[in-house]
């Protein structure tokens, strides 16, 4: 299959695109995306070329390593790591790929380090065709080296596929000190350049993303009550956004960035609302003397799915943006907890409480094909989609203390992104540049 | 251009099937059940609080008693009050009259599992149905204030049964005006 077979079959299979969304604004249509005949393509991957002296070898492997993550991850590639040398069309000639066993592309390159600066030149070969598709050179300071082959990465990602690579793309969540502290932290989506975000030495929870990844929104107890901050990642500086009497919590940017959907409980207990941004005007959406918390968006920006004991226990339901057309989403299970809509519109992910703890689910947005992803010992909660949808961050405390790990929708391929110290709440920002 | 319009074709099929797919798909709407909020409970228990308590004689006097609000306890996903709760809440009532210059917060908590925002808004409820029985038992609600800290402030850290058990809980703190 060439590249441009392959677009042609992601144009048919994938939502999202401009044309549906635009072509059906009307209605909300979910195309299959998830199913498990989806064939990843196979690219072939050499080891670039290059000297940076007694860290050659190490260079090497980092530039190896990170695409071939960053690839994999992103969930269109299989990735063959080759050796030796590729037969390169250094001369401009046409490449001859009948040796490249079928796969869609190849990946090399070459890189060099001088005065503290890297500079990365991949090439992206298209095999059916021998052409190329990406020839450039990358250039950063040598410290912000595994950011630019993420970028490369994400290059090469979206000229294959049409789709935004999320390779650049962070993770924010809770760290919690033995002293009970919480703090709010960031990582690059491969677990790698954590750092602390909050030095607020108080309890912070639920961080949020703003979709342009500038600002963090979170709930702190710093002032005595559980009121609502952002953190603003540019500036480096926080400021309160809602100070109301009682909860000020599970806060939810709407994805044009505009509303933050919220927990309030002025008006005596647990209630959804719209928070603008803006006008710093606040919408009432439930009136229920149940629970109504942890509000989720649709992709649409039109609904909202969230948990509610109404019926006795919580479960997951789903609401139109005006508070109207409730209606209950899960039905399997005594608690059902922690929804998260998927960029594709067409999932939900939550948190089931099952004989050993909890463990994460999806299921359709009409109610259908729910899904069980985890199933360990331990507890597996905190699902947070990535922006393309094909994957999951969540908590797990397999491993003892809660460490925030990754996994793809079909539940394949977990593995931790943090160890050392508890780690949660895990939040997956939007592609990121 | 015909293999063009088999595509075109495709798609348009595939986006109907999928619009009437969702309009046949079970779109309940969901009865508004009001949750049994526990009823008031009848003050079963003499407070005695009108009879004059006999003078102390000189030699019998002996410093007051400090005031002891104890924590009630909860069971899971649950927010009302056990029996055992009210005859604890009874106690903290009669220690509330008897000594009208305090004030509390009462701050509601949850053991470790369920998520974070769902056991916020749960020890909120913990901390309000133990307000309202204070306040039956004629505590003025200007006295009371809540916090909930849903699962964030465990009293017992370890992970067990009889840790959750410890942790599902109305703690009362005073603060005197």
């Amino acid at each position: 299959m060439s590249a441009k077979t392959f677009l042609l079959y992601i144009l048919i299979l994938l939502p999202g695109l401009p044309f549906a969304g635009e072509a059906f604004a009307q209605t909300d249509v979910y195309l299959r995306v998830y199913t498990k005949t989806f064939q990843r393509m196979e690219i072939d991957l050499y080891n670039f070329e290059g000297e940076y002296g007694p860290k050659t070898t190490e260079m090497i492997d980092l530039i190896n390593d990170v695409l071939s993550n960053d690839l994999w991850m992103s969930g269109y590639f299989k990735v063959n790591k080759k050796s030796g040398v590729p037969q390169n069309n250094r001369n401009g000639k046409k490449v001859d790929t009948r040796g490249s066993n079928g796969a869609l592309a190849q990946v090399s390159g070459s890189f060099s380090v001088a005065n503290n600066r890297i500079s990365i030149q991949p090439h992206l070969i298209d095999n059916a065709s021998g052409r190329t598709i990406i020839k450039l050179e990358y250039t950063n300071k040598i410290e912000n080296g595994r950011y630019l082959i993420h970028k490369i990465a994400d290059d090469i990602v979206y000229s294959l596929t049409g789709e935004k690579g999320m390779a650049r793309s962070k993770v924010a969540f809770v760290t919690e000190q033995s002293n009970g502290v919480k703090e709010i932290s960031v990582m690059d989506y491969d677990g790698h350049n954590r750092t602390t975000l909050t030095s607020d030495k108080s309890i912070n929870l639920s961080p949020a993303w703003s979709p342009d990844g500038t600002r963090i929104c979170y709930t702190s107890y710093k002032t005595g009550n559980p009121d609502l901050f952002v953190f603003n990642l540019r500036t480096n500086s926080q400021i309160r956004l809602s100070k109301q009497k009682g909860l000020n919590t599970a806060p939810a940017w709407s994805p044009d960035g505009s509303k933050i959907a919220l927990t309030l409980s002025k008006d005596g207990n647990a209630e959804i609302y719209i928070f603008e941004v803006e006008k710093k005007k606040i919408r009432r959406l439930t009136y229920n003397r149940a629970i109504d918390s942890s509000p989720t968006w649709s992709p649409s920006k039109r609904e909202l799915a969230f948990t509610s004991d109404r019926s006795g226990s919580p479960q997951i339901y789903i609401m139109d943006t005006d508070g109207v057309n409730v209606r209950r989403l899960t039905f399997a299970g005594g608690y059902n907890d922690s929804p998260s809509w998927s960029p594709r519109g067409d999932k939900i992910a939550f948190v089931s409480r099952t004989q050993s703890g909890f463990d994460i689910y999806t299921i359709d947005v009409t109610g259908e094909n729910q899904m069980r992803l985890t199933d360990s010992s331990g507890s597996n909660e905190d699902p947070s989609w990535s922006p393309n949808g094909f994957s999951l961050i969540f908590s797990s405390t397999r491993s003892g203390n809660k460490r925030v790990y990754s996994m793809f929708w079909d539940g394949s391929d977990q593995k931790s992104l943090t160890s050392g110290g508890t780690n949660y709440s895990p939040a997956w920002s939007a592609q990121l540049k | 251009m015909k293999k063009r319009h088999t595509i075109l074709k495709f798609i348009l099929l595939t986006c109907i099937l999928v619009v009437f797919a969702g309009c046949g798909g079970s779109k309940e709407t969901v009865n508004f059940e009001p949750d049994p909020f526990p009823e008031p409970e009848p003050v079963t228990e003499e407070l005695d609080l009108n009879s004059e308590p006999d003078p102390p004689k000189e030699e019998e006097m002996t410093p007051k008693q400090p005031t002891v609000l104890r924590t009630i306890n909860f069971e899971f996903d649950r927010f009302s009050l056990t029996a055992t709760s009210k005859a604890v809440l009874a106690e903290n009532a009669r220690q509330l009259l008897e000594n009208p210059e305090i004030s509390v917060r009462i701050e509601g908590h949850c053991d470790e599992r369920g998520t974070v925002e769902y056991n916020l808004a749960l020890g909120e409820r913990r901390a309000i149905v133990t307000r309202d029985y204070l306040i039956n038992y004629g505590i003025s609600p200007n006295r009371i204030t809540i916090l909930s800290y849903g699962k964030e402030r465990p009293l017992d850290l370890r992970h067990s049964p009889d840790a959750w058990d410890n942790n599902r809980r109305a703690e009362f703190l005073k603060t005197i005006q």
